[in-house]
This record gives structure tokens, sequence and C-alpha cells, in this order.
């Protein structure tokens, strides 16, 4: 019963959360200065007055900006999120046809990322070697490399010298190779370093001690009762990583001409392109708003003692 | 009536003229018209990425580049400024310039497999005025009948066949308009996208690629293509990379032919790499210049214009900075403008600090204020600069930083901001700026109409600098009126010379446009607006 309330008391607030994103996106989009005709007509050509007029008129902007927020709010109820200025589309096709390749590179990416810190907190954390001080450093370096040049590298060296990765043929798994490296590497950093400190103090309770006491040898303790206590805070990070990545891929998808959000935004961005910059944001107010509440039920998988506390 | 043939140009002819025209073509070395070429193969293309497939509903200049083998269009226009026969056979236009009756060819079928007659012709001329109001052509009515096709103008307009020209009109099968909604046209595919072009489209991935099949019905090229009958390539794969370092290490490493847009830093990269030649030709088109805003001081005072033009060093910063991918500008038309460029102006002015100097103090900007600027009624000597981000590069910014210092010296504060096009818009509509730095691609003289006649300004058109000149309208609309080349040619030099005289512009460099290709790629050319042309007459080398 109680997790059915706060469900759906999490559920209301994140449609709050949805409605002020639409209508705060509405209104800082209402200040900018540009006009969307010229973006509606392309930026190389020159627009007359009655073009102009005509095309005003065609996405509703010659109404007033209070009926113009009614109408956008009316049509994100229906599911209607409007058609691309640019490109003509229906902004949930546009948002449709690009969303599997960002999954795919997302959850890839994030999936290695977990996997790479996860073992590499196993192996090192508790312990002054020589390897934890090499994985410490790769962490701080792919912490403080921008994404961009992380990819510029392996591309130069994967693909245009030793040729092993194709960036212009698309080959399957082999084309999605560097670009899920470039992300993971980027997200390994900081996952890793705090999944570290945790099973660090981790390592440092009593029972640990005890466990130790039962004769487990040093792996299993690892294995079976430290990295448990790192998973809280691996859920924070991954859930709020993979959230940032389903729009934030921007660069990764760029340096690889990969088709995605990331490239849709940035476009969209650069652009001006109003409708569509609303359905990303909206979208990534929905996916963090989801996120959210699946942490929380993860969490409660993770950490026994959340559930009894909640019952 | 005066008619116009279809000219045939033997297609060794046609060859030898291009590599006349633009020496950059013809490096030495590169395969020439003896070798026979050859069929088949793929080619492989990193290049930006067109947004919609279907070009009257969006455009932008990669979407015109990206789809012109797939869409044909009514004539072709050379790098010369002449017209060939193509869709259309032949052609006349009526003495008082307002009737074009275009002769449409017998035979000619879409992709789809429906007939491209005069009637489909009429049909896409019609949607092009519906709507995007037939661009700047003052278009009255379009007729067809049998096959011939009759375009009636309100007003003489000499760049009609030009704009024909333009990849933008290639023709679009109607029975696909009526069968498919705009939102499956833009996005396009195998089947929805039909043109009548050499090629036809095998796939596409929004994001990723375009890939082109050979159209093997087509025997219907342009009178000036290097061959007839079907295209040479089997496929065509666009592959759409935005970073530049990207498409340049694709064509490096060999895993694509031809790599457009490439930056000029990689000049020298690409030269060291024996299986590559780099292709460059002149962009035609107004060169990277500044608009000066004449409309409120302190540009609107022409000592203070000609002391910008004199107080800098141009010609010596485009070495610096441009590492040969740019030549100094002098016209406010480039070189490529077959017809129009004057080149009686080149070195016209020199750099020359003193004069400058000179001319600002009689223009009353004699005092200095603590930071060495001029000042004149207590204001200082600021001009106020900007470019849309699309308009400026790596090159341009770094330059525009040479020209801050240059200026300084003379006690001028130039400020420049890159902004988006949207913010441009609406610094422009609020005057708010002294002047605007960009570049204009199309072989076409009449591009200085829309960038100096008086009634063009920002709202409509690109005379930014608000230029009011009743001489310069006069010379813009003689060669608006009369399609008669050297009456077009000699309009367009007597209006440079008056923008020089008046130093309405300031033409910096002269842009060049590169192409990094595979040696094995052989027949690329270059379009009228400075990009690469249609994949129709290429071929590859075994």
């Amino acid at each position: 019963m109680h997790i059915a309330r706060e469900l759906l008391i999490r559920i209301l607030a994140g449609a709050a959360v949805l409605w002020a994103a639409a209508s705060l996106a509405f209104a800082i989009l209402q200040l900018f200065p540009s006009d969307p005709v010229q973006v509606i007509y392309g930026a190389d050509s020159s627009v007359t007055p009655e073009l102009r007029a005509a095309i005003r008129a065609d996405f509703g902007l010659d109404r007033p900006v209070w009926e113009q927020y009614q109408h956008f709010l009316a049509r994100i109820v229906q599911g209607d999120l409007g058609t691309s200025y640019q490109q003509r589309r229906s902004v949930i096709s546009i948002i449709g046809s690009e969303l599997g390749s960002t999954l795919t590179l997302a959850s890839l990416s994030v999936l290695l990322a977990i996997v790479m810190a996860c073992l590499a907190s196993l192996v090192t954390s508790g312990r002054r070697t020589w390897l934890r001080k090499a994985l410490s450093s790769i962490e701080l370096l792919s912490v403080s490399t921008p994404t961009f040049w992380i990819g510029i590298l392996l591309l130069t060296f994967f693909s245009f010298k030793w040729q092993l990765f194709p960036v212009v043929a698309d080959e399957g798994w082999r084309s999605l190779v560097l670009p899920v490296a470039t992300l993971a590497l980027a997200v390994f950093g900081s996952l890793s370093q705090v999944m570290r400190e945790e099973m660090d103090l981790a390592l440092e309770q009593p029972f640990i001690l005890t466990a130790r006491t039962r004769g487990l040898s040093e792996w299993a303790v690892r294995w079976r009762h430290a990295l448990g206590h790192t998973l809280i805070p691996c859920i924070t990070i991954s859930t709020e990583t993979f959230g940032g990545l389903l729009a934030g891929s921007i660069i990764t998808e760029q340096v690889f001409g990969r088709p995605g959000l990331g490239r849709i935004t940035l476009e969209a961005i650069n652009n001006h392109d109003i409708p569509v910059v609303m359905g990303i944001v909206l979208l990534v107010a929905f996916v963090f708003v989801t996120l959210n509440i699946v942490a929380d039920l993860l969490y409660r998988l993770a950490d026994p003692r959340l559930r009894v506390s909640a019952a | 009536m005066v008619g116009f043939g279809s000219a045939a140009v033997s297609t060794r002819m046609a060859g030898l003229a291009l590599c006349l025209s633009s020496a950059f073509l013809c490096a030495p070395g590169v395969a020439a018209a003896q070798d026979k070429p050859q069929a088949g193969g793929t080619l492989r293309v990193v290049t930006y990425e067109p947004l919609c497939l279907d070009q009257i509903e969006g455009t932008s200049r990669n979407t015109q580049t990206a789809l012109q083998s797939i869409y044909d269009r009514l004539v072709s226009e050379s790098l010369d400024g002449k017209f060939h026969s193509w869709l259309a056979s032949e052609w006349a236009i009526s003495e008082d310039q307002l009737t074009y009756a275009f002769t449409i060819r017998d035979g000619v079928t879409f992709h789809d497999g429906t007939p491209l007659n005069a009637e489909a012709v009429r049909f896409n001329l019609q949607r092009w005025l519906d709507v995007k109001k037939a661009g700047s052509a003052p278009v009255e009515s379009i007729s067809s009948k049998d096959n011939v096709v009759t375009v009636k103008l309100r007003k003489a307009y000499s760049p009609f066949l030009h704009d024909l020209s333009e990849p933008t009109l290639g023709f679009i099968s109607p029975a696909s308009i009526q069968k498919y909604s705009k939102e499956e046209r833009c996005a396009g595919g195998p089947g929805v996208t039909a043109g009548s072009g050499p090629f036809k489209v095998a796939s596409r991935t929004p994001g990723r690629d375009l890939v082109l099949e050979r159209n093997d019905n087509y025997n219907w090229a342009p009178a000036d293509a290097a061959h007839q009958g079907k295209a040479y390539l089997d496929r065509v794969e666009l592959r759409f990379l935005k970073e530049d370092s990207v498409r340049v290490g694709a064509v490096e490493s060999n895993q694509a032919d031809i790599a457009t847009g490439v930056p000029a830093i990689s000049v020298e990269d690409i030269k060291s790499k024996p299986h590559l030649k780099l292709l460059q030709t002149q962009q035609p088109g107004i060169p990277w210049s500044f608009w000066l805003n004449q409309s409120k001081s302190p540009l609107d005072d022409v000592r203070v214009r000609e002391a910008l033009r004199v107080g800098a060093d141009y010609a010596g910063l485009i070495d610096a900075v441009f590492l040969g991918t740019a030549t100094p500008a002098y016209a406010a038309l480039t070189p490529a403008v077959a017809l129009g460029h004057d080149p009686s102006l080149e070195k016209s002015w020199t750099f020359d600090e003193k004069k400058a100097k000179a001319l600002l103090d009689e223009a009353g900007w004699s005092k200095t204020d603590s930071q060495g600027f001029r000042v004149k009624d207590g204001k200082r000597l600021t001009l106020r600069g900007i470019s849309a981000t699309p308009w400026s590069n790596q090159q341009r910014d770094l330059y525009a930083q040479g020209l801050k210092a240059a200026f300084a010296a003379i006690g001028v504060d130039y400020v420049r901001d890159v902004i988006d096009f949207g913010s441009a818009d609406a610094r422009f509509k609020a005057n708010d700026y002294d002047i605007v730095d960009t570049s204009q691609a199309a072989g076409e003289p009449n591009l200085l109409y829309g960038a100096f006649y008086s009634t063009e300004t920002w709202d409509k058109n690109t005379n930014w600098g608000f230029v009011k000149d009743k001489d310069l309208d006069g010379a813009l609309a003689d060669g608006l009126a009369t399609t008669d080349r050297e009456k077009r040619i000699a309009a367009y030099t007597a209006a440079q010379k008056i923008i020089a005289e008046k130093v309405y512009l300031i033409p910096i460099a002269n842009p060049t446009v590169l192409l990094a290709v595979n040696k094995k790629v052989q027949g690329v050319t270059f379009g009228t607006s400075g990009q690469i042309g249609s994949y129709y007459d290429v071929w590859l080398s075994k």
C-alpha cells in the first residue's frame, strides 16, 4: 500500500515537473530575439514580407502569446509535440527515429562504464599498489579530458591509423566500438572514483572483519560483502549519467557522425528549431523524472534497510 | 522572339573548356582526357547532411548539393555563365523579356516510371511559385501546352535562367507529391524520392548516410556534360560527418574517396598524402566582405569608410591567415563570376596608414581618449560588427582579430560579435550594427541587386548597409532588364565601380572551395555556386 501511494505521489510530482519544464522552456523561447520565420525558410535565402506573413499564419505565430501557450499545452497533453520548422516532420517522429540509436549508445556506454568501474574498485580498493595508482591516473585523465578529445584520439589511432574500426562504413558492432568506448571512458572516471571510495569505507567496517574471521577469501569478502555497499552511489551516478547521455551525447554523436538525439538537439538549437528544442526539453524532463523513480526502486533492491523503513 | 538552339558541344571540347577556365582543376599528373572513362564502382563521399529531401519544402545549400544528382533541371549553366539545354531541348525569350517558352524534351521519365512532360514541369514550377513565391523571380503565370511550358514574368528579370538552373529547382515526380505526405517526402527514401536524375535513392538513414544507385534509364544529360547516356558509377554513398578533422581523416585513411568542406589547416597534410589530390576552385559570388552600415554615424561618412579600407593591410593578413586558400578581393564580385567580375579594380587601393589617419582627422575624429581610440563629441569611434555563426569560420575569426589590432593602430575600436542567425536578424531589425561580414555564393552577378539595391534592405534581402544610390540602382536595374550578355557585363562592371568608388563594401577575401579527392576518382567538377558538381561524370580508374 505504502509503495503504491508513494509511487502515485511521485508520478504526480513528475507531472508537475514536466509542466514546469514545458512552461519554462516556452517562456525562455519567447524571450529569444530571433524571428522563427527566417529559420523556417532557411538562412540561405531572403524572405519577402508576403512570404513572412504566410509562414507566420501557417505556424500560428501570428496569434497572441497566451493563445500560443494554451495551444501548446493542449497539444502536449494530446501527445502532439508539433512540427519541426526545419525538417517539416513531426517532432514525435523525429525523436522516435533518433531515440533507438541514442539508447543503444547510452546504455552500452553506461553498462561498460559500470563493469569497468566495478572491476577497478574490486581489484584496487583498500590496497596501495601500482595498479591502484595507474587506475587512479586513468580515472583522473578521463574526468579531466573533454569527450570530444577522447573521441578524436580514439579515431586517430584506432580508425585512421590502424584501421581497426570504421568511421565511414556501417559494420554493425564494429562501428559501435569507438563511440561506446569514448562515452564509457568519460563516465568511467567519476564512477570508479566514487565506487572505490565507498568500498574503501566498507572494507573498514566491522562486518567485513567478521566475514574475514569466518575464513572467507579476500575476493569473496569484496565480491559478496563490500561491493553491495558501492551500489547506492553507483545507481545514483549511473541513472543520472544515463539520463544526461540521452540528450548529452551531442559531442560523441557529432564526432562519429551517428544519428541520435544529441545531433538533432544541437541542430535544433543552432537553427532555433523551437518545436524540436521543446520536444527534447520535455523528453529529457520525462526521462529524469522516470529515472529518479526507477532509481528509488533500485535503492530498495540494493539496500534492504530501505525496504524495512518503507514498510 | 530570339531563339537559342541546343548547343551541341562535343564532350571533348566541354572537358577542355573546363580545364582552361579554372586552371586549378587540372593539376599536373591527374589523368586527363586521354584516359577512357570506366563504368562501375562505388564512390564514397564524406560531406554534410541535407535536411529535407524535398527541396521545395526545406532548403539549405547542403540539401541542394547532395541532391543535384537525383533531380534534373530545365537548363544547365556552365562555369562561364552560359546556358545549355537539359530537360528543355530549346527555349525562346520574347523581345520584351517577359515571356519564356521552354520546349520539353521527349522520352524523359521519373524514377517512379511516370513521364516527365510539359505538364510535370508546369506542376513543379507552379509549386515553386506557390510555396516559395518563386524566390525573387517576378513570375506571373505558368502554363503548358503540348510539349511547351510558358512562363510569363511581371517584369524583366535576367537571372531567370540561372534560377532555373539552380539545384533547388530540380523536378520531382508530381505523382510522388500527390501520393506521399510532406513528412514522407522530407524523410525520403527509395520509391518516395522520385526525381529524373542519373542517380536514384537506394536508402537513407537520417543522421548517417544517403545511398544513391545508378538510374539505368538515364539518357537526358545536359548538353554541357562530359558524356551522354547513363552515369559511370554504380553507387554513390554519401556519409554525413560534421567534424572537419574526421572527414579529412576518413579520406586520408582511405575510408572515403572524397571529402567536402576541407579546412585550410588540413591543406598541407592532404598534399603530403600520395594517394590524395586537392581540388580547389574560387567561390563565385560576393567575396568575404564588410557591408558598411551607412544609415548612421560613423560610417555614413565616406571618409571614415575609405579610412577603414586603406587603414589595414588586408592583403598581407590574408596570406598569414588563410594559408593560401583565399586571395585578396577588390571587386564586389569574385573573379569566379565569369559574367561580370571587374578585373580593373584589382589592387585599386593599398595599405596606407598615414592616409587613413588623415582621413579620420579630416572627418572630425581627431581627438583620442585615454585608451588611444579616436573620439568626436565625446563619443568613441567604435564599430560594432556582426556575423552569423554559419557565415564565419576559424580563419575568418582569426582574420577579424588581426583587423581589430590593425584598426586599433589607427584609433578605431572594432568589436565583432559572431551570433546565431536569429539574433543577427534581431540586430538588423534594431539597426544595431555598423558592419556585417559574410560572403555570398552564386554564379550570378544579380547578387549585387539583393545586396545593394536601395529597397532590398534586411527585411527582405541583404542590403545591410542601407545603400541608397541612384546611379547604383540604375546600373543594377539595367543588369536586371536584359539577358544580353555584353550589356549585362557592362551594367555590373559599372555597379562594381560605383561600389568601390563610394566604399559601400570592403571586399576582403575571395574564398576557395576545397575538396580532398582520392587520385583514382576522375571527372569531379564544381557547380556554379562553388559546390561540388553532379556525380554524373565522375568515374573511378582501376
